[in-house]
């Protein structure tokens, strides 16, 4: 089911971790990255190890499904996604974080590639990311 | 002891009690050719010129808190960008919204009253 209203993203971040700090109750953000370059010897097509994707949303009401695409933007099409996951807004003044971890993330070429982030089937935002060799 | 001024390395007083997701999972690899869900107008995107380096900059701003005058407002909002009030204030309004609405009432029936008197004097 569709949020009743739909969320805002207002902030999305590509990064290597994300680690909940639990004794001061924060988000810590570890390795933001918009490029990486292939590690020495390594070739294309690369898996990366792991990507978090971390969004900070608002204005949602009720259910909503997120679903993080990766689009090569030579050719505008999806090299990979995540599964779809499932968030709940209580009300629209609640700010809601989800990080979105992937895992074996494969880049069949190096250049410039779009993570786009959707909810309900409607992109919040997305960030770019260059794989350089 | 916690007190307004951060520490070097953190803030005492932050707190992060919102909901937040964890979501892990591997990447999934479509069909050949599959393509996104379509961009509304305005999030097109395309690719950058081919050569272009992706731009990496990080600015750390630090500076004392600067106390504006008081009264002093912030830029106006574009349409669409306003705040609403926060939840504690749309309390606070709830409960001036009774009063008013109270007084209202006292107004219209204490109006009524005067108009039957009126109508009986006339």
């Amino acid at each position: 089911m569709a949020a009743s209203n739909p969320p805002v993203a207002k902030a999305i971040y590509v990064c290597d971790q994300v680690v909940p700090n639990v004794a001061r109750q924060t988000i810590d953000l570890l390795g933001v990255f918009n490029a990486f370059r292939l590690p020495t010897g390594q070739s294309v097509p690369y898996t990366l190890a792991r990507m978090c994707v971390f969004v900070q949303m608002e204005d949602g009401l009720g259910d909503a499904e997120l679903q993080v695409f990766v689009v090569s933007a030579a050719t505008g099409q999806v090299i990979f996604h995540s599964p779809i996951h499932r968030v709940r807004f209580p009300n629209r003044l609640t700010v809601v974080s989800a990080n979105i971890r992937l895992v074996n993330c494969p880049f069949p070429t190096a250049g410039e590639y779009w993570v786009e982030l959707y909810c309900d089937g409607q992109i919040m935002g997305d960030r770019v990311v260059h794989v350089l060799v | 002891m916690a007190t307004n001024q951060p520490t070097d390395d953190e803030n005492p007083q932050i707190i992060g009690v919102e909901p937040v997701y964890f979501f892990d999972g591997t990447a999934i690899v479509p069909p050949v050719g599959t393509m996104p869900p379509p961009r509304p107008a305005g999030m097109e995107r395309k690719p950058l010129p081919p050569g272009t380096i992706p731009g990496w900059e990080f600015v750390e701003l630090d500076g004392a808190a600067v106390i504006p005058p008081p009264g002093t407002k912030p830029p106006p909002r574009p349409p669409g960008k306003e705040r609403r009030v926060s939840s504690q204030d749309a309390g606070q309004v709830a409960v001036l919204i009774t009063l008013i609405e109270s007084a209202l009432e006292t107004i219209h029936a204490a109006l009524a009253e005067i108009k039957q008197i009126q109508s009986k004097a006339g």
